[in-house]
């Protein structure tokens, strides 16, 4: 306590450069103290909302990061996806084709194109499978 | 508090990561003679309109924009065709939205003609983002 008392009195005494010292400490621990109330405020009142947010960021960001991003892929998709997907329409569209089994087959087909037709992986694959379905 | 700093400055060598990556990817094809046109990323500012802006929206870092770097100037459709192409990659999309990105913008090299979409109308997660 005395200590405590040793120090503003010390700080009432005018400084040799003819400052005042009592109003450097008062100022500082008012800004000590400012600093605290922001720290609790931002712990205590929008700790919830942080949370929320915080939970709904890494729900997304797992869901992203488990499927890593293909980017030759997307650009392949970007360059090349129409190209293929007007041929893949063109000749893989059910009207095309007479015979039930292969109509039901061929509908089916051109869903799965209409479905992925600006993903050039898939597009090519469907191409694969077409081609072992209908030998064209 | 250092949780925090740590957090900040791996989102930030994410999102370079994306950038880098999309670009790599992009100047490969180029070279091997699968694309016509190169198409380049940056990070840009985003949009003004509030409407674009979702609950992870980087402050003044959030526009994904790619250039057509062509010989001939891309007409629209053909810059909506690249967008779309995003647009349509569901996994692509969310990671944007979670690293901060609000805006896609497709520009094409001359001029300042280009078309945007908000990022978080395509991310088709039940609108928490709203």
């Amino acid at each position: 306590m005395n200590y405590i008392l040793q120090i503003i009195a010390d700080s009432e005494k005018i400084s040799s450069n003819g400052t005042s010292l009592t109003y450097s400490i008062w100022f500082w621990i008012s800004i000590s103290e400012f600093i605290i109330i922001l720290f609790l405020l931002n712990k205590f009142i929008f700790s919830k909302f942080n949370t929320r947010l915080k939970k709904e960021k890494n729900n997304i960001f797992n869901k992203s990061n488990k499927e890593n991003i293909d980017m030759i892929n997307v650009i392949d998709s970007i360059n090349q996806a129409r190209g293929i997907y007007k041929e893949l329409s063109n000749k893989y569209h059910p009207d095309r084709f007479h015979a039930e089994n292969e109509k039901i087959l061929a509908t089916k087909l051109f869903q799965e194109i209409v479905a992925n037709k600006r993903n050039y992986s898939k597009l090519v694959e469907l191409k694969a499978r077409a081609q072992n379905q209908f030998n064209l | 508090m250092w949780y925090r700093i740590l957090e900040w400055f791996g989102e930030v060598k994410e999102r370079y990561s994306l950038v880098s990556d999309f670009n790599r990817a992009s100047k490969s094809s180029f070279i091997q003679g699968t694309a016509p046109t190169l198409l380049s990323a940056k990070i840009t500012i985003g949009s003004t309109n509030i409407d674009f802006k979702h609950a992870f929206s980087k402050f003044l870092a959030s526009g994904f924009r790619i250039k057509a770097l062509s010989g001939k100037p891309l007409t629209k459709s053909e810059l909506i065709e690249i967008g779309k192409v995003i647009l349509d990659n569901e996994e692509l999309v969310r990671k944007l939205i979670a690293l901060g990105w609000d805006t896609l913008e497709v520009q094409d090299i001359k001029g300042f003609h280009g078309v945007k979409w908000p990022l978080k109308k395509y991310a088709k997660i039940g609108g928490l983002l709203e």
